[in-house]
């Protein structure tokens, strides 16, 4: 296993290097001069000449990607444009509630999503099964932010039960996680009920069958545990996805997280925020992907790859 | 809901064609009418165009006509779904805002999936070292988290409708590609891409006229259902700000205004919010449905 | 006789499958029965209704399965179809036992096979945990699983094919129920592995006195194990009775097709083959292809290679037809696909008229597809569902361009759809419309629409039912006469290989073992590796399996030795030694 990990670690390298590349080149793809918009529309030649300098702007752009990955591996990823603070200071500041958020909703997401998809699958092809998919369907439509608001809108304005800012208590958390997780919830009842009438179908279900299993037994352990196999993976990617998802969300219930300090970084044009806080999404959303093959190696450990 | 009928019992002659990926067009059309879903979704999507082509001829206002007299103004007789914080007439902006919705969904998922299918087939279709270096750049376009790598491109290029379709497309590339690559290793291994091979054709020929018409199903659902999604992610981008700019009657735009009146005026937020949950859910359930209809392994 | 001796009986049994508005008859008016410790056995081409008869005995057919109410299954005296759904889940796996077709996909990938074994006997008998472990471990004994105290506890991907089957006929063994139904149980395997099965069933069958039903589509098989056999084609029982009786002196007109379509053994070779084999021994007969020591390794992972070839030598002879016969995993295809550079080659040489394949540019190897061609395995996946049968076939016109015009090119489809023997107006239709053998027939003609010299025939009969593949070989021996061709005919059996081929060549492991003419290695097969094939070919003769004395199946096959170099033993036999 330890093996394993070391391997997925190293096939990791080119990815991060692509993505710091990626992050990287981002400043120099902005339309215009980069000093000019780091320093400012007022600023004078001289100031942009210090800016220049102070940034390496000046050298060849290899070099200058030698100095940028240099520097992330000593931690440093430049500094804030606007407040002039380090920027590895203000991504990781805010780190902690956009994970706590992503965390607490994927957690949300698979508890609602497996109850539900089991339940449509054992009931498959009833009015329960299509009210539960429909549900799914729905949930699934739904552009986040809208439904944060919508929660806003009846829970907090209409019945004053929760908080609709901020982080930390209970009440200011409900509605975020849950604005974040219904998606979520959603795609993992789809997945497992697919998963789960694929292996119903299965010849050793039939084989179960032919023992003298009853049905519930044949559902629940035979069925079940090779259906959560594909759901796995699923779980793992909507964690990264809703990572992601924290952006909208933050911006929602006005959450100081990382995905806010972003957008409010690309509204000020304070680049080098832009550049750390998507780096260190990545890099975040790559880890959570090792975990994720990690973790269905263990659970498909049993399992004959071929 | 549709009856569970399942031939598979051994004994029947039950060979079907192996290739998982193709199903005779008459039977599909058989099963798509059938499957009610993928119907509804269908004649949705019908209304939806029709909209788009037809509503802005049939409204009488502008939509960006402000009327500052008659501002928030709650859904009535003259304003069928109120309207905004400027006086401007709700409905009307929903009319005019269907066609840039539908027109960021489609092209964005076209240039993505354009992109992302033909790399996708080279590398499924190639393999070895080209398989390696495609898949590796698809990896790092797939670190960046949901909606982060369009917002970050979108903040590169700056904000408008035409970014926005271009972000929402490079973010949908790696989708498509790895569709179409595993589809394309799928059908690659069956023997009779072997057997025009031993003929003598060339790679060019194999690809176009054997492998894409076999893996077209899945990239066709694919599309479908990348519609919704890209139309979450665009409204997402303009409701932050990052995408159409003001005054455009963009859906997600006219959220993020409505965002601030939710005391006094909910209906201005909830309204563009509703109107994207149809649209994305008029896809899904097209998709789903076609998905449905396109599976051989799903009887009629 | 009595009636208590009977164990099974089933009456009138009717079955039909709704498909929406229409109900589809499968199975009419079958009846038979089994006596207690008896095998009988259900012979049956697809279609013939054998499984679904079988299944509906355990009543697991599928919902949409209707078994008509005049039917009758009496099983020890019980009405079958009267029982309910509870009632049906005591008889499962206590008193009727089932062996699937596909041990790959019959067993729970994520349960060792050690509880899926005792949860059989947990369900039925009332005994404790730890008991039923014992139990288990006693039944994996008797079903010939090695090393049974580290194995219970293993999962099914770490078993292979056979020992799988051993472990699904355990499960089925767990209570030791009175009846065994085994659903084609050696289908999916090798034949040498299907040999140690049918003993094992044969040894069980004498150790616990259980009755077994058998159902098969091979007549070899039935001859091996059932004093009783049932025909069946297309829903209906054609004919019944002892299995001497059917082989001696069958009755009804398909038991006779199917029964002449069984290669056999000790036909002698045609006076053309021998007059081939005589001409190839003195070097009047030109060789086509020199095979030189070719070799093809895949990479497994970064360190790992498979060794699919390892080095092999042979000729092939103008108009003659080698055989190579080898297992799963002997690299018999990878050599045929190799040979047409299908595959790259590892290593060696392959000399067409004096000069290597393997060193022929793109463009001198697309002219050489012209005179050398490919007949696949598989009719269903061989030919592409979306185009039209003159466009499969028509398409090696279009890429070298041999044709001129729409016209021009139709009618030499049609010309290639009458050579193999289906009509021209066929060129229209779509390759789900026909049958398995048709199928193959339009996957011939598209390899003679270039006028290739040399085929190579890849396992072509192997997908297709026993009376289809009969046609075939026909088909294949008139089109070599009157083409002049040269066939390199791959099989997984000495069986099939006979009837078709001048000379044979043995594979095992990546090697050619033995090679010489296909009479003198059945007279005197020299390697163990060949005498252990031959012997395990279900000889579709109840005579002669009854004399003839077997090789032990039981031994691993990694006692076989391959040897080191390949030897001419005596004249024309070459031998691996």
């Amino acid at each position: 296993m330890l093996k394993f990990l070391m391997k997925r670690l190293i096939q990791t390298i080119p990815v991060l290097i692509g993505v710091t590349v990626l992050t990287f080149s981002m400043i120099l793809l902005i339309p215009g001069d980069p000093a000019q918009i780091i320093a400012g529309e007022a600023a004078s030649p001289a100031q942009l000449e210090l800016v220049r300098e102070r940034l390496g702007l000046n050298n060849p752009i290899p070099v200058q990607y030698w100095d940028y990955v240099t520097g992330l591996l000593r931690g440093d990823m430049g500094n804030s444009v606007r407040s002039g603070r380090a920027v590895s200071t203000e991504v990781f500041g805010r780190l902690a509630p956009t994970i706590e958020l992503a965390f607490y909703s994927t957690l949300l997401a698979v508890f609602l999503g497996l109850i539900a998809g089991v339940i449509s699958a054992v009931k498959r092809y009833s009015l329960t099964d299509s009210v539960i998919m429909f549900g799914a369907l729905f949930g699934l439509s739904m552009p986040n932010f809208w439904l944060g608001l919508m929660l806003i809108q009846w829970l907090v304005i209409g019945q004053g039960w929760f908080q609709a800012s901020g982080w930390g208590s209970p009440q200011q958390m409900f509605l975020p996680v849950v604005t974040l997780g219904t998606a979520g919830s959603a795609i993992i009842a789809r997945m497992t009920r697919s998963s789960m009438l694929e292996v119903i179908d299965m010849d050793y279900i039939q084989t179960a069958r032919a023992k003298g299993v009853s049905e519930r037994v044949v559902i629940y352990r035979h069925a079940l545990k090779n259906a959560m196999v594909p759901v796995v993976t699923v779980v793992g990617l909507q964690f990264g996805s809703l990572l992601g998802g924290a952006v909208l969300t933050e911006t929602v219930f006005a959450i100081n997280g990382l995905g806010r300090l972003i957008i409010n970084a690309i509204r000020a044009r304070d680049f080098p925020i832009v550049q750390g806080g998507v780096l260190v999404f990545a890099f975040m959303f790559v880890f959570v992907n090792i975990l994720v093959d990690v973790l269905y190696r263990l659970l498909n450990k049993r399992i004959d790859l071929n | 809901m549709q009856e569970e009928v399942n031939m598979n019992t051994g004994g029947i002659s039950g060979q079907e064609p192996i290739n998982p990926n193709v199903v005779r067009f008459k039977e599909f059309m058989k099963k798509f009418l059938r499957n009610k879903s993928a119907l509804i979704g269908a004649i949705m999507i019908l209304i939806l165009f029709m909209i788009a082509i037809i509503g802005p001829m049939l409204t009488d206002v502008s939509p960006n006509a402000q009327d500052l007299t008659n501002r928030l103004a709650t859904p009535n007789a003259d304003n069928w779904f109120g309207t905004d914080h400027l006086g401007r007439d709700i409905f009307t902006r929903i009319v005019h805002g269907m066609s840039i919705t539908l027109r960021v969904g489609f092209f964005s998922v076209l240039i993505g999936m354009s992109v992302g299918v033909t790399l996708g087939v080279i590398s499924g279709y190639y393999g070895k070292w080209v398989d390696t270096i495609i898949m590796r750049f698809m990896d790092i376009l797939l670190a960046f988290p949901g909606i982060l790598l369009a917002l970050a491109v979108v903040s590169v290029l700056g904000g408008s409708l035409n970014n926005v379709i271009i972000s929402v497309a490079v973010f949908s590339i790696p989708v498509f590609a790895r569709i179409s690559r595993g589809s394309t290793l799928e059908v690659r291994q069956l023997e009779y891409i072997e057997a025009v091979k031993a003929l003598g054709a060339s790679d060019l020929r194999i690809i176009s006229l054997h492998v894409l018409p076999n893996i077209l199903s899945p990239i066709i659902v694919q599309a479908t259902l990348n519609i919704a999604t890209s139309v979450l992610t665009a409204s997402g981008l303009s409701f932050l700000g990052m995408g159409a700019q003001p005054p455009t009657p963009e859906w997600g735009a006219m959220l993020s205004d409505g965002r601030n009146y939710m005391w006094d005026a909910p209906h201005v937020a909830t309204i563009p919010g509703l109107a994207i949950v149809v649209v994305v859910l008029a896809f899904n359930i097209f998709g789903d449905g076609l998905r449905d209809a396109l599976d051989p392994k799903t009887k009629n | 006789m009595t009636l208590a001796e009977k164990l099974l009986q089933v009456e009138n049994l009717k079955i039909s499958f709704s498909t929406g508005d229409d109900l589809l008859e499968v199975v009419s008016d079958v009846s038979f029965d089994i006596e207690e410790g008896k095998t009988l056995g259900i012979v049956g081409e697809s279609g013939s209704g054998k499984s679904v008869s079988a299944r509906s005995i355990m009543r697991l057919l599928d919902k949409n399965a209707v078994i008509d109410p005049n039917s009758n299954i009496l099983f020890d005296g019980q009405e079958i179809l009267k029982k309910s759904e509870r009632e049906m889940q005591q008889i499962r796996g206590k008193d009727i036992g089932m062996i699937f077709q596909d041990p790959m996909t019959s067993l729970n990938p994520t349960m060792k096979i050690g509880k899926q074994i005792s949860e059989t006997i947990l369900i039925h008998q009332n005994v404790s945990k730890k008991e039923a472990a014992e139990q288990a471990k006693e039944i994996m004994h008797l079903v010939g699983i090695p090393d049974v105290e580290t194995r219970y506890s293993q999962y099914p991907f770490e078993f292979s094919g056979g020992m799988r089957q051993r472990i699904i006929i355990a499960i089925a063994l767990a209570c030791k129920p009175k009846l065994l139904i085994a659903d084609e149980p050696t289908t999916a395997l090798d034949v040498t592995i299907q040999a140690q099965i049918l003993d094992l069933l044969k040894d069980i069958q004498a150790k616990t006195g259980t009755s077994i039903l058998l159902i098969t589509h091979d007549f070899g098989v039935v001859a091996n194990m059932c004093e009783k056999i049932v025909v069946m084609n297309k829903g209906r029982v054609v004919e019944h009775g002892t299995t001497k009786e059917i082989f001696s002196a069958p009755k009804d007109d398909y038991t006779k097709k199917l029964l002449a379509a069984i290669p056999n053994l000790h036909e002698e070779k045609s006076e053309e083959s021998k007059v081939k084999l005589k001409e190839i021994y003195s070097g009047k007969r030109e060789k086509l292809i020199e095979v030189k020591e070719l070799a093809k390794h895949f990479p497994l992972g970064r360190k790992d290679i498979l060794k699919a070839v390892n080095s092999v030598s042979f000729d092939i002879y103008k108009g003659e037809t080698l055989g190579l016969v080898g297992e799963s995993g002997s690299g018999k295809s990878t050599t045929g696909r190799t040979l047409l550079r299908l595959h790259e080659a590892t290593s060696g040489e392959t000399v067409y008229e004096g000069s290597d394949l393997n060193t022929y540019k793109k463009n001198q190897m697309k002219e050489m597809r012209k005179r050398v061609q490919f007949v696949f395995q598989d009719p269903y996946s061989s030919l592409n569902p979306r185009k039209k049968v003159e466009d499969i076939i028509g398409e090696a016109l279009d890429i070298h361009k041999l044709s001129k015009g729409k016209k021009q090119r139709r009618e030499r489809v049609e010309e290639l759809l009458e050579l193999v023997g289906l009509e021209k107006s066929f060129s229209q239709r779509f390759p789900h419309e026909f049958s398995g053998g048709q199928r193959q027939r339009i996957g011939i003609a598209r390899a003679l629409a270039v006028e290739p010299e040399f085929i190579v025939l890849d396992e072509p009969l192997s997908a297709l039912d026993a009376s289809v593949q009969a046609s075939i070989v026909v088909l294949l021996e008139e089109l070599q006469k009157k083409l002049n061709l040269t066939y390199l005919f791959i099989a997984h059996d000495l069986a099939t290989v006979k009837k078709l081929s001048d000379r044979v060549a043995v594979m095992y492991k990546g090697n050619i073992v033995e090679l010489t003419d296909s009479e003198e290695l059945f007279e005197n097969p020299v390697h163990s590796y060949t005498k252990r094939l031959l012997s395990a070919i279900p000889v579709p003769d109840p005579h002669y399996e009854a004399t003839v004395e077997k090789v032990d199946m039981d031994a691993e096959p990694e006692v076989i030795h391959i040897g080191e170099t390949f030897t001419e033993i005596k004249p024309n036999h070459w031998v691996m030694q």
